[in-house]
């Protein structure tokens, strides 16, 4: 079990595909940099319980679907944490997702009291409406 | 060195009561660090830019990301941020600067100004951060 939350940029592709190449690596290399700020700010407000799912949070390669869409994610859990146990990647996901009760209404003794919630989540909606200024800004000093 | 222990040298001795090691540091936040604090953490940035000549010849330019996180007690909030502005507006100052023997040509936010990211993992301590990226000489 992980959690991963993904940026896909798709509106200003045709900006993108103007410089074929070097729209392509400013697109990965912007998303790239803004998926490492979100990793950054996920890692020091998530939870801790044994710090497992902390050292957990990476930020995924950027990638550009044959659909011309560029895709980069930031995860925490699965793989990373899998020697842990599967308990640990269910205290991941209910971290993230931030529910505190089953729904049957008991309590989730896996609910932290440190961190937050949502701790990829928070960062990922500041950040994600900077993409396509920042992405705009690096074509136009690529094109100079 | 590298740019966190050049950023954090450069804020220490900038006028604003940090002190290197002490609340101000190049790694994330030690245990047991004061409350009123702030650390420098850097990640893969774009690629350097290169130079015509040898392929051993040291890149020309040197764009590293980096974020500063600064905390304090939780019902220190408004210092928390006060801190991370006033350390915003020393940084985006630099300009052809020359911090621990390296050249700075320019420091910029690329997220905008220091915003509250959430309550930190150990003690729910509130937490700014801001992002930059550095065009600098390398360290």
């Amino acid at each position: 079990m992980r959690v991963r939350i993904q940026i896909d940029v798709d509106g200003i592709t045709d900006e993108l595909r103007k410089l074929p190449d070097r729209g392509k690596k400013v697109g990965k290399e912007v998303l790239g940099i803004v998926t490492q700020e979100i990793a950054s700010v996920a890692r020091a407000t998530a939870p801790e319980k044994t710090g497992a799912l902390r050292g957990s949070v990476r930020a995924t390669r950027p990638v550009m679907t044959a659909r011309g869409v560029i895709s980069a994610g930031v995860m925490a859990g699965g793989r990373a944490t899998a020697p842990e146990g599967h308990a640990t990647n269910v205290y991941v996901a209910v971290q993230e997702v931030g529910h505190e009760h089953t729904r049957s209404g008991a309590e989730v003794t896996l609910h932290s009291e440190t961190g937050q919630a949502h701790f990829i989540e928070t960062p990922a909606m500041r950040l994600a409406p900077t993409v396509p200024d920042r992405l705009l800004e690096r074509l136009a000093q690529e094109s100079a | 060195m590298g740019l966190p222990l050049e950023v954090a040298t450069y804020l220490a001795g900038a006028g604003l009561g940090l002190q290197l090691g002490v609340s101000i540091f190049d790694v994330p936040f030690p245990e047991g660090a004061q409350d009123n604090a702030a650390y420098i953490e850097t990640y893969p940035g774009r690629e350097g830019d290169r130079t015509f000549g040898g392929n051993l010849a040291a890149p020309l330019g040197d764009w590293t990301s980096f974020t500063v996180f600064v905390r304090d007690a939780r019902e220190n909030v408004a210092v928390a941020e006060t801190l991370a502005i006033a350390i915003h507006k020393k940084l985006r100052n630099i300009q052809g600067q020359t911090l621990s023997g390296v050249l700075y040509r320019d420091i910029r936010a690329t997220a905008g100004a220091p915003y509250f990211a959430g309550f930190d993992h150990s003690n729910n301590r509130p937490l700014y951060a801001c992002h930059y990226e550095a065009d600098k000489n390398e360290s």
